[in-house]
């Protein structure tokens, strides 16, 4: 197993974010790691990646126990933070060599996975630019290349698609399933359960702290009535009927098809 | 119908403006990448400058005339008043993403002007405030004993009308400088010539601090209303017009008509700017234009890389050096501080001959060493430091080392270079290098003491003070050292080959520290992470 997460808890003063998680991915797995905000993925991805130390439980990541050498896990991941900043005073080259050599590359090698980097992504003629002239996009388009330029055998993506243009979302889509072809494990958060229901084998549905559905994509589509990702997340975590809530919103702005009349002429609630 | 000005938008954009100008969070309401501001250092900012204008006033009451204190207190004033303008109200007031804000809303351009204009004067009445009140008061004083108590009790109130339309004519001529600016340069130059203005105005204060006397004796013909160098100086404009009003000497109906045409010719640029606002707006948000760097080690960094930087510490070497030379919240606080040993060893070149006054200005020099280090684990991108969490910085030791070389190579070196030309020029060619030399391998002992005690990474914390009692030990610990260094400098320089012994010798005892401690890891970085 790439990753084993046993029993895991982690609490915020007495607010506990993660109630004995217990999650296992295999070499070349997609999982898909989901919940509503507040649930815990952010703090799971904070343990995977040793950079929080649970209270309780027990997380082995490629075999190596992240308590007691947390350098040695920090190596085999590949992590891009939901909201990560950048130093926009470096240029996506020199932030790249900058995290290249902190993993230890060999330079020759560094440089030479740097400029493919650079210009599969579309940033060759941006080399040289500061990155605080950076679009988001851009912007995310360095996080996600500098994470993988150690080739690690795990990648942790926490809503990877963030900024990222169409064209740039189907590049990444094709990354994630051809590491995964070659035996990368990826560990997939993200809100955007169609993506997830595409680019996932397995999925991992988390609320208030705790696992409430775990297994293929097919197995938690079953879950549901709607026979889709989305209806099962939905009937799991929430139970709402967000038509009939929409539909109230949307009365709360006027009266039917009347507004869009008054809408010509001015808009209506206006003096 | 379209309305040219809604009150009730005005209101609503002025209260919401108001309130993030005085928070100091309108950076992060704007721009939601950006470090932002908080409250505080607007509240410690106008702390400063109350404090300063308190402390100028004060020297200049006892020892300045009616003209001359009012003349100096102004152009304080005024100073202060520009770098405001420049730094931070015109930055807010026009931040680009203000467009990105509000332009898609349904608010006149005149609404908006209006509002923004306001938001301004608002501004300067609370600058104007911090700046003159202490001195106002005090004025009232000097008028009570020259002119009676009816006018010593109307003198502060004439001395704030006055430093208000100093303000207004100071922020009219910057804001068209600043549009102008905005308009020719980049974004990255633009901040760039801001950023050197700044240090370039916090070194004048501290010159005309550290030169007032001579400054005193030297405004007798700007202050005493007689000749014509009134012309030459605005400030003299609006403390003549005070004067004259109050019928103090030194004032003349000339000040006046000068102040009021001044403040005309400001004004009127100053209205232009603000209606061009949203033009101008459009200009800065265009300006984003790529800003280029160096695509590889410039040829100095790469051979002094090559001579003293060993392989682990290449990457702290070369990000320390980049932000160094980068990162404006670093420079802005550690350029002004390394300016004032600087201006005090260039006025006091020309006045002493003194090898002991020399070697004491080199170890002032070196004492604003630490303090400058001090402030190297924060920058503007300081949210960028999760990346030092995520990746496996096994020996966080090294980075030490390397950061401590790009410190040397940035800041000590040229330091140095600059002692060693200065003392060969005004000591000796072949003594002065020596003693720079000398000065330089003794402060480095303490830098590197200093790196020993950082306790985060570069440039990867937010900025909220320097730990003051951390920093008092090792400020106490180099005066002691420097003390005996300066000695040891100072006894053996009289004879030329002990002198070059001992800088040998210390060279060597360098060469052996970075051995040892390239032998150790720092302890002070958690490997979870969770201690930066």
């Amino acid at each position: 197993m790439i990753i084993e997460l046993e029993n895991v808890s982690k609490s915020y003063g007495p607010k506990p974010a993660l109630r004995g998680v217990s999650v296992a991915a295999a070499p070349g797995e997609v999982l898909g790691y989901l919940g509503p905000n507040g649930a815990g993925k952010t703090t799971t991805v904070k343990i995977l990646s040793a950079t929080l130390r649970p209270d309780a439980g027990r997380v082995t990541v490629c075999g190596l126990d992240a308590a007691s050498d947390p350098v040695g896990v920090k190596s085999r991941i590949g992590y891009v933070p939901e909201v990560a900043a950048l130093y926009e005073s470096m240029t996506p080259t020199e932030y790249g060599r900058f995290v290249g050599r902190l993993h230890r590359l060999d330079e020759a090698l560094l440089e030479r996975r740097l400029d493919t980097s650079l210009e599969i992504f579309g940033l060759g003629p941006n080399r040289h630019d500061l990155m605080a002239t950076f679009s988001k996009g851009m912007k995310q388009k360095v996080l996600i290349f500098t994470a993988l330029l150690h080739n690690p055998p795990l990648v942790i993506l926490d809503e990877p698609l963030n900024g990222l243009d169409a064209n740039a979302a189907l590049l990444l889509k094709d990354i994630i399933a051809r590491l995964a072809a070659r035996g990368r494990t990826v560990f997939y958060c993200s809100h955007l359960l169609d993506v997830v229901e595409k680019v996932c084998d397995r999925v991992i549905i988390l609320k208030e702290g705790r696992v409430l559905a775990d297994g293929t994509v097919d197995d938690v589509r079953a879950l549901s009535e709607s026979g889709s990702i989305e209806g099962a997340f939905s009937d799991l975590t929430s139970n709402t009927d967000w038509g009939g809530l929409a539909e109230e919103f949307v009365d709360s702005l006027g009266d039917s098809a009347d507004s869009l009349g008054d809408s010509l002429g001015g808009i209506e609630g206006r003096p | 119908m379209k309305r040219l000005f809604d009150m009730s938008q005005y209101g609503t954009l002025l209260a919401a403006g108001l309130r993030l100008s005085l928070t100091g969070s309108r950076g992060e309401a704007t721009d939601q990448a950006g470090a932002g501001e908080d409250g505080s250092r607007h509240l410690l900012g106008a702390a400063y400058s109350l404090t300063l204008s308190t402390i100028v006033a004060a020297l200049l009451f006892t020892s300045a005339s009616p003209g001359q204190f009012l003349f100096f207190t102004t152009s304080l004033s005024m100073v202060f008043t520009a770098t405001a303008v420049i730094g931070e109200l015109a930055g807010g007031l026009f931040h680009p993403l203000d467009l990105a804000v509000t332009g898609h809303l349904p608010v006149s351009g005149f609404t908006r002007f209006v509002a923004r204009f306001t938001e301004l004067v608002a501004a300067l009445l609370v600058l104007t405030l911090n700046l003159n009140l202490t001195p106002a008061i005090l004025f009232g004083f000097m008028a009570t004993s020259a002119s009676g108590p009816l006018l010593g009790a109307a003198a502060p109130f004439v001395v704030l009308a006055a430093g208000f339309c100093a303000a207004l004519f100071t922020a009219g001529v910057c804001l068209v400088v600043y549009s102008l600016l905005a308009r020719v340069l980049t974004t990255a130059q633009f901040q760039g010539a801001l950023l050197y203005l700044n240090i370039f105005v916090s070194l004048a204060i501290l010159g005309l601090l550290c030169n007032i006397g001579r400054l005193i004796k030297a405004s007798a013909t700007v202050t005493d209303g007689a000749g014509g160098d009134q012309l030459l100086f605005p400030p003299a404009w609006f403390s003549g017009s005070v004067l004259a009003l109050l019928g103090l000497p030194g004032g003349t109906s000339a000040s006046v008509l000068f102040a009021a045409v001044g403040l005309c010719a400001a004004l009127l640029p100053l209205l232009a700017v603000a209606v061009g606002s949203e033009s101008l707006l459009s200009a800065l948000s265009g300006s984003r234009r790529a800003a280029r760097a160096k695509s590889a080690p410039g040829t100095m960094m790469g051979l002094f890389e090559k001579l003293f930087v060993r392989a682990d510490e290449k990457t702290a070497f070369e990000f320390t050096a980049v932000h160094l030379a980068r990162d404006r919240g670093f420079r802005l606080k550690a350029y002004p501080i390394l300016g004032v040993p600087i201006l005090m060893m260039v006025i006091s070149l020309f006045e002493s001959k003194d090898p002991l006054f020399f070697i004491l200005l080199l170890y002032l020099m070196n004492l604003y060493l630490p303090l400058v280090v001090s402030f190297l684990p924060f920058g503007d991108h300081f949210r960028a430091g999760w990346i030092f969490d995520a990746l496996p910085a096994e020996r966080p030791g090294s980075f030490a080392r390397g950061a401590e070389k790009a410190f040397v190579y940035r800041i000590m070196l040229p330091l140095g270079l600059l002692n060693a030309v200065a003392l060969s020029v005004f000591l000796s060619p072949v003594a002065g290098p020596l003693h720079a030399l000398f000065a330089f391998l003794g402060g480095l002992f303490v830098v590197g003491a200093r790196f020993r005690k950082l306790v985060a990474y570069p440039f990867s914390r937010e900025f909220r003070g320097v730990v003051t009692n951390d920093f008092t030990g090792v400020l106490f610990g180099s005066l002691v050292i420097f003390t005996a260094l300066a000695w040891f400098q100072l006894s053996t320089s009289r004879s030329l080959p002990l002198f070059v012994g001992l800088i040998a010798a210390m060279a060597l005892l360098h060469k052996v520290r970075y051995r040892v401690l390239s032998r150790q890891c720092a302890p002070t970085v958690d490997p979870h992470g969770e201690g930066r």
